[in-house]
């Protein structure tokens, strides 16, 4: 199995940024698909509606969401709308919540201050999970595979970078 | 490009050979080429060969048995393509991304995938593969690219199966809708049949008899009528792409109006991507009515022209043997538009 770490697109300059979004609000209430949060985002000259938002917390779009879904069943999604005061714009995205897995493989390289440098995971935890999240300390990890992926590239979503990793 | 193909190919067959010694895997039903997109991004394009056995993708045993292709001899021009677009996007002051030049370049890599489609089929049906003969496959037997796990074309097909003239026959004339693509129909009896108007793609008629038949305004592009008998056949209006009719005896066969436009500008319009042209070499097109058919780059290599009628046809570049010269009946125009070419062996 290939697996990618997918991880926000820098390059796009005008990618939409949501403010006042901490994790927090996410963990702490209980997840609902019914109730949308709404968030504000900073103003800028142009707006990318990317379709895949790493920060602060995971966002996709509505599209993105629809073909994640077919791959998987266990993520959870909650509905947020991002709102852009100055244009008068709302759009719908999706908190994203992978399942979790440890999967972290042993040949995994460390930096001294114990983060990850190169991260290998083991496919002896990872078979079935198309889609998953792998955390270590403070660092998480998104992970695709090579079928999800493929699926998105071959779709012309934005806003993800991917990185292939080592599978044990 | 053929030739690395080709290598692809023996490479899984020995793998598949291995295997199967060895009791990992069973008989094989498909090969599967899938294009990887995240690997044309990385500027190292690769096919990941899949093996599967009749059930295909819900085929749990033999997924451990994979291969690889490098496309690079085709997609390193989607490379250079992309090299060339970078340089005047920089004039536009960043309104135009990187990440939209990628998008760009996904996008191109669709239409680089048919071009690797047609390279299979072409290197897989030019010679028969000795590794890939001596694998141990099921009944049906298909090698497919594509996309991965998504879109795919059968490039080559093999179906043992005892298959019966008469139930053929029956089966083509009820017309189903998706039915036929890709069919093996070798050797058989089909004579006399009305078959107009349904969907033939990459069919494989080979030395079958097709008398009299009426194959009106069907579509047969990479349809193979190699050695057919096919007198008095009509295939007025149909879509004969890349169809190739070599050796076939067309005697009294009309073609009326028949399509086999052939290019890549032809296929942005159509959709549909020839590049070999119609194969008409060695056929007998005696008393054949190619009025007003489109035809470029087709070869009528070796035929035999006896009162054949190319009246109002369009041959641009379609080549034709020195010693028809005469026997041919063709206008001044098209005498200038055709290629001649010495017959002398192929070439």
């Amino acid at each position: 199995m290939d697996y990618f770490i997918v991880s926000e697109d820098r390059r796009a300059v005008n990618r939409v940024k949501p403010r006042g979004i901490s994790k927090s609000i996410f963990d702490e209430r209980t997840l609902d698909e019914t109730t949308p949060i709404q968030f504000y985002i900073e103003a800028t000259k142009e707006s990318d509606y990317v379709d895949f938002i790493e920060r602060p917390v995971p966002l996709v779009s509505d599209r993105l969401r629809k073909v994640l879904q077919m791959y998987h069943r266990e993520i959870v999604f909650a509905p947020v709308i991002l709102t852009d005061l100055k244009r008068v714009l709302q759009k719908v995205y999706w908190y994203f919540k992978p399942p979790q897995v440890k999967c972290i493989s042993d040949r995994t390289e460390f930096y001294k201050n114990e983060t990850i440098k190169k991260l290998v995971i083991n496919q002896r935890y990872t078979s079935g999970y198309r889609v998953l999240q792998v955390t270590h300390l403070i660092q998480t990890f998104i992970l695709f595979d090579l079928m999800v992926v493929e699926s998105l590239l071959r779709r012309g979503f934005t806003g993800f970078r991917l990185e292939r990793i080592e599978v044990e | 490009m053929a030739a690395e193909f080709i290598r692809s190919v023996r490479a899984i067959g020995l793998k598949i050979s291995r295997m199967q010694s060895e009791g990992e895997i069973g008989k094989v039903g498909y090969i599967n080429y899938g294009m990887l997109r995240s690997s044309i991004l990385d500027r190292s394009p690769i096919y990941r060969i899949n093996v599967y056995n009749k059930e295909w993708y819900f085929d749990t045993v033999q997924k451990e048995c994979q291969g690889e292709y490098d496309g690079n001899s085709v997609f390193r021009f989607l490379d250079e393509l992309e090299t060339e677009l970078d340089e005047p996007r920089k004039r536009y002051f960043g309104a135009i991304s990187p990440v939209d030049l990628e998008l760009v370049k996904l996008r191109a890599a669709a239409k680089f995938n048919q071009f690797i489609v047609h390279l299979a089929g072409y290197a897989l049906n030019k010679e028969s593969i000795e590794e890939l003969s001596n694998i141990a496959k099921e009944e049906e037997f298909e090698v497919r690219v594509g996309e991965y796990y998504d879109l795919s074309e059968v490039v080559y097909k093999e179906d043992i199966r005892k298959k019966d003239s008469e139930a053929v026959k029956e089966w083509l004339e009820d017309k189903h809708e998706d039915q036929y693509v890709a069919a093996v129909l070798k050797n058989l009896d089909l004579s006399g049949g009305d078959y107009g108007g349904i969907d033939l793609r990459r069919v494989d008629f080979s030395g079958s008899r097709l008398r009299q038949c009426g194959l009106q305004e069907c579509l047969l592009i990479k349809a193979g009528f190699r050695k057919c008998l096919l007198n008095d056949t009509d295939f007025s209006g149909a879509m004969i792409h890349d169809a190739d009719f070599s050796g076939a005896n067309l005697r009294g066969a009309a073609f009326f109006g028949a399509e086999g436009a052939r290019g890549i500008r032809e296929g942005l319009t159509s959709g549909i991507y020839s590049l070999s042209g119609v194969n008409f070499a060695g056929a007998d097109l005696s008393e054949t009515d190619f009025r007003y058919a489109n035809l470029p780059g087709a070869d009528f290599r070796n035929a035999n022209f006896q009162n054949t009628d190319f009246q109002g046809a369009n041959l641009n570049n379609a080549r034709f043997s020195e010693s028809n010269s005469e026997q041919a009946d063709l206008t001044e125009e098209q005498r200038g538009s055709v290629i001649w070419v010495k017959t002398e062996g192929e070439g």
